[in-house]
């Protein structure tokens, strides 16, 4: 018996490169595996004890405004309101902005009657925005009052801040920019202290800043300062309330109560933990995080599998007559199939082992990267023992699997069978075919080669098919985001846009030469819902609809629609969408849609185009319209849309907030970047994954081939033409598996994006785009050229007296 | 006649210490143009080194072989190709025929690296094999696919073909077929002919013959008188 495994032993030895391939196929598997899930950890694994620790809110909310005529005096009185503004305004809250009436004693105390009534506690979160500029770059800054309770601050290395001159900063943000505990670091012109690095448990996918809500671990930092500190900083402090019910048994019954009778508008916005998409993406990140390396490792050893079944077929048919002896002698089949789980001990194990642990080793600083975008601290970790039964063992259970079942119909013949000398009894249909083509000799030559072997076409088209699937899969989203960034805002041209906390009338001093007028709506489409929305995945709002109501004749917000026409006008005709509210809300042209205000005013208007972005929930009318449906004149205006940067106005009287478009863009722009290079990894992986698959089959078929080798070379073919005839031969299955894959991808991708569509509420864009079908096809066509030459030096080693072998 | 191949002094060995084994020791040798030679010896003798060496298969130690004056022992591989691609034909004794290709395409796979090409209908026609081109070679016997292998070392017109046993795995009837062919081709086409085989029968046939043992040559005689393949007493 063990003559036989040390057989298999020296064909796996004398097999180097086809043994070398196998073994990449299984360590990529158990690498991926073992990176995917143990990264996954580092975040995951002591989030739900770090979530507790440090007493993550239940819920958190902001409460209505609800004041007594008393406090009402009082505010008039204090902050120098005049009553006839007060008469004048139909939104109090921006009258209140307007005059920074500090809210906040009257809404704690609104927020802690609420809390003795429902049994909970809470504890206010106070934080404060602000950007500096340094070297023409954007730093954005959250800055956090600093908790006791509810949220607590987690700080991983260093203490929080005891000094006026002392401040922590989030972990990622230190390690993007290269900074250590007792740096000094400017802020705004003043010199602080880094004490420490810091979590906090309630900014898990922050948002640093309302210009660019997108998180960018070099460019934006969470803050803690000492309490006078922060009270000094020069922002606008934003307040709401952390929650955590007293009762810890059913909480989201609890909650659920809560928010159920909330007919008289308690609170003007609340969220619990379990809705707050930041979480849940927390949450689904984890759990697909897990499926997806599980099904990696269960598919690239399946590959690994079939390509192991390959070898083994092949093994047997070139020792027939050995095997025959075998039988002969007495041997039963059992015994001979024992020793084909070689394959299975030194390919699955022996990669696995490697796999599994370089994986293991690769998962701290993947998880750097991953928690860098997250915000999240690293936990410990250990090697788990199921995880690592899996990873180690698996792969050898699958091949073991796929050798018994090949070796076992393989070895079926009698002895007289296998001991008969082979011979070429037949022609397979493929090869009539190819002879049936008109074809020059040379083609047909090599393509009735190729025909020979139905297995390694077949894996020839699959290692074309897969690389083309995930390659296309990475591009068709590479296209995606580039659209959704590079469309985000349509044709808008405008540099920044202010919103006030009020209406004016035209002319106005707050309209300059380069800026527009526009009237905007808080609205909801009524009949319309969406579960969620990209914005609010992000920021967390209210599902609602910005109305915007533009002069027809903008020059700065023009509106397009996918085919790129100017559809600017319709706005006089009814109302035109974005592609996100198209499809967040399912709404289409010759729709008629009622737009609802906060306090109940209404208006109906048809649907009569769509704008091809993907700025949020955006919908355009005339600002005619607009001003009607808040009850303004028709000059009036709330906001500007401007081609100056008007971000130095954040701060002023009567400025509710200034979007920055070239901050958000270039925020975009980013992201993009990095989802790219992401996508661009991806789709090296993939080109690597079919050379590795290619270059075996090739390496087979020079195997398989050798005595047609040998005989060309002995009659005078030069390696050139031997290698283009016996090697270059599955060019048209590349290409056929090529065109395949680009339907196969494109149907994958508008799947994902579905799912992801729900999941968020929005519809992406999806199209092929074809310099990347081109791009691919070559990169498809480069991956087996390489696979030729690697298989090159095995036919170059093909000796000339093969073809005389008798 | 002019000499188309001379072997002077030719060495080659095999293995080293206990296993070494002198394959060709000292092998002196011409052949002429238009000529059938016969190799005649038994296993180990060193007949299929010598047909390896001469046909530029396989390298010597020392010594020296010409081919039509160009020392071929001292070719590149690239120029020991190049000749075997313009002047040599091999016909082997298991045909190694492609089985996915007719009896048409396997004869176009020699006439088509050819510089001199000959018309693939003549040659069926010559071989006899005709009337079978449009089939695959499983449905050929052997004797059949043999002639195949032969009309496709004819397809290139080669100078000097070397025969391995062509008619080894052949019985009676049909291993003479196959020698009648070869008589003709050589007849036809002036082509010299090598034929190693274990039957001594065959020398009948030949114009030389060489008998080999040990790696020398130990026998070495004219045969003025030829018989026709179809004498030829099967041994």
């Amino acid at each position: 018996m063990i003559r036989l495994f040390l057989n298999t032993l020296r064909s796996l030895k004398n097999h180097k490169m086809q043994t070398f391939g196998l073994m990449i196929l299984v360590i990529v598997s158990t690498l991926l595996y073992a990176m995917m899930t143990y990264s996954n950890d580092v975040i995951y694994v002591g989030s739900d004890t770090y979530f507790q620790e440090q007493n993550q809110e239940d819920f958190s909310f902001v409460p209505s405004i609800n004041l007594t005529q008393t406090q009402v005096e009082e505010i008039l009185s204090d902050y120098d309101i005049p009553v006839t503004e007060l008469i004048a305004t139909d939104n109090i809250s921006n009258l209140f902005t307007t005059y920074k009436v500090d809210m906040t004693p009257y809404l704690t105390q609104q927020a802690q009657s609420l809390a003795d009534e429902h049994n909970f506690s809470i504890e206010p979160r106070v934080q404060k925005m602000f950007t500096d500029t340094v070297n023409d770059v954007d730093y954005h800054f959250l800055a956090l009052k600093t908790n006791e309770q509810i949220n607590k601050s987690y700080v991983v290395e260093g203490r929080l801040p005891e000094q006026d001159n002392e401040v922590t900063m989030n972990e990622p943000f230190l390690n993007a920019n290269g900074l250590s505990i007792g740096d000094e670091y400017e802020i705004n012109g003043k010199t602080y202290t880094i004490t420490g690095s810091v979590y906090d448990v309630d900014q898990v996918f922050p948002i640093v800043s309302l210009d660019s809500p997108l998180y960018m671990a070099d460019r934006d930092a969470i803050l803690h300062f000492t309490n006078t500190e922060f009270d000094r900083i020069e922002a606008q402090a934003q307040t709401m309330y952390s929650a955590v019910f007293n009762d810890e048994s059913n909480i989201q019954a609890q909650y659920d109560a809560l928010v159920a009778d909330d007919e008289v508008k308690t609170f003007e916005y609340i969220i619990s933990i379990d809705e707050n998409p930041r979480t849940s993406i927390l949450e689904s990140r984890a759990e697909m995080s897990a499926v997806m390396s599980t099904i990696m490792l269960a598919f690239l050893s399946g590959i690994t599998a079939i390509m192991v079944a390959l070898t083994i077929r092949r093994q047997i048919n070139n020792e027939k007559e050995q095997i025959g002896v075998l039988k002969a002698l007495g041997y039963r089949r059992s015994e001979i199939m024992a020793s084909y789980f070689v394959y299975a001990v030194v390919i699955g194990f022996g990669g696995a082992i490697i796999g599994y642990w370089i994986g293991y080793g690769l998962a701290f600083p993947v998880s750097d990267i991953l928690r860098s975008m997250i915000n999240m601290p690293a936990f410990d970790i250990h090697p788990l023992m199921d995880r690592t039964v899996i990873g180690m063992f698996g792969p050898m259970v699958i091949i073991g699997i796929v050798t018994w079942f090949v070796s076992f119909i393989a070895l079926r013949h009698a002895p007289i069978w296998l001991l008969s000398p082979g011979s070429d009894t037949h022609v397979n249909g493929l090869a009539r075919l190819i002879d049936k083509l008109n074809l020059s000799f040379k083609n047909q030559f090599r393509y009735s080669l190729a025909s020979r072997g139905y297995g390694r076409l077949f894996m020839v088209f699959f290692g074309a098919f897969l690389s083309g699937v995930l390659i296309n899969f990475a591009f068709l989203l590479m296209t995606m985001i580039e659209d959704v960034t590079s469309n985000a805002f349509g044709a808008a041209s405008y540099n920044s846009q202010v919103q006030y906390t009020q209406a004016y009338e035209l002319p106005n001093e707050r309209v300059g030469e380069s800026d527009e007028p526009i009237t905007v709506a808080k609205v909801d489409f009524d009949g319309y819902t969406s579960e969620s929305s990209f914005l609010q995945s992000i920021d967390a709002s209210q599902s609602s609809i910005e109305l915007t109501g533009l002069r027809p004749e903008t020059t700065l917000n023009r509106l397009l629609d996918s085919s790129g026409r100017d559809i600017t006008e319709k706005v006089s005709e009814g109302v035109v969408i974005n592609s996100f509210v198209e499809s967040g809300f399912g709404i289409e042209v010759g729709d008629v849609v009622k737009a609802v205000t906060d306090n109940g005013k209404t208006i109906e208007l048809e649907v009569v185009g769509v704008t091809h972005a993907f700025n949020g929930n955006y919908a355009y009318t005339d600002i005619e319209t607009v001003n009607a449906l808040l009850g303004y004149n028709s000059t009036a205006f709330n906001a500007v849309q401007s081609l100056d940067d008007k971000t130095n106005l954040k701060n002023e009287a009567g400025v509710a907030s200034v979007m920055s478009l070239t901050d958000l863009v270039e925020n975009m722009t980013q992201l993009n970047q990095q989802m790219t290079m992401m996508l661009g990894i991806f789709t090296g992986f993939a080109a690597g994954l079919g050379l590795v698959m290619i270059a075996l089959v090739s390496n087979f078929s020079v195997d398989d081939n050798r005595k047609v080798i040998s005989l060309l070379k002995v009659m005078g073919y030069n390696k050139k033409e031997v290698s283009s005839i016996a090697l270059n031969i599955y060019t048209p299955v590349v290409f056929l598996a090529y065109v395949v894959s680009i339907p196969a991808a494109l149907q994958v991708v508008t799947v994902v994006t579905q799912l992801i569509g729900q999941e968020i509420g929005v519809g992406l864009p999806v199209r092929l785009s074809w310099p990347f079908v081109g791009l691919g096809l070559v990169i498809v066509l480069v991956v087996y050229y390489i696979s030729i030459k690697m298989a090159q030096r095995a036919l170059n080693k093909v000796s000339l007296q093969e073809a005389l072998k008798k | 006649m002019e000499a188309i191949m001379t072997l002077e002094a030719v060495k080659k060995v095999y293995g080293k210490g206990d296993t070494l084994v002198h394959a060709l020791d000292g092998v002196d040798l011409t052949i002429f143009e238009g000529e059938v030679v016969v190799l005649l010896g038994p296993s180990g003798s060193g007949k299929s080194t010598m047909l390896n060496v001469m046909s530029g298969l396989d390298r010597i130690d020392s010594g020296t072989i010409t081919f039509q004056n160009e020392i071929t022992s001292a070719m590149s591989d690239a120029q020991l190709t190049k000749l075997r691609r313009d002047k040599i034909g091999f016909i082997f004794q298991s045909y190694n025929l492609l089985p996915n290709l007719t009896i048409t395409e396997n004869v176009e796979v020699g006439r088509y690296i050819a510089n001199d090409k000959l018309d693939i209908d003549q040659i069926l026609k010559s071989v006899e094999m005709y009337d079978h081109r449009k089939k695959f070679p499983f449905q050929l016997s052997g004797g059949q696919q043999q002639r195949i292998s032969i009309a496709r070392a004819l397809a290139k017109n080669p100078q000097l073909m070397f025969c391995d046993e062509p008619t080894g795995a052949l019985d009676e009837n049909t291993g003479k077929k196959v020698l009648e062919v070869l008589q003709k081709v050589n007849k036809e086409y002036g082509t010299t002919l090598i034929i190693v085989t274990h039957n001594p029968g065959i020398a009948a046939m030949a114009n030389r013959v060489i008998r080999m043992n040990s790696g020398k040559i130990v026998e070495h005689y004219e045969n003025d008188t030829p018989i026709a393949a179809s004498e030829v007493q099967w041994a």
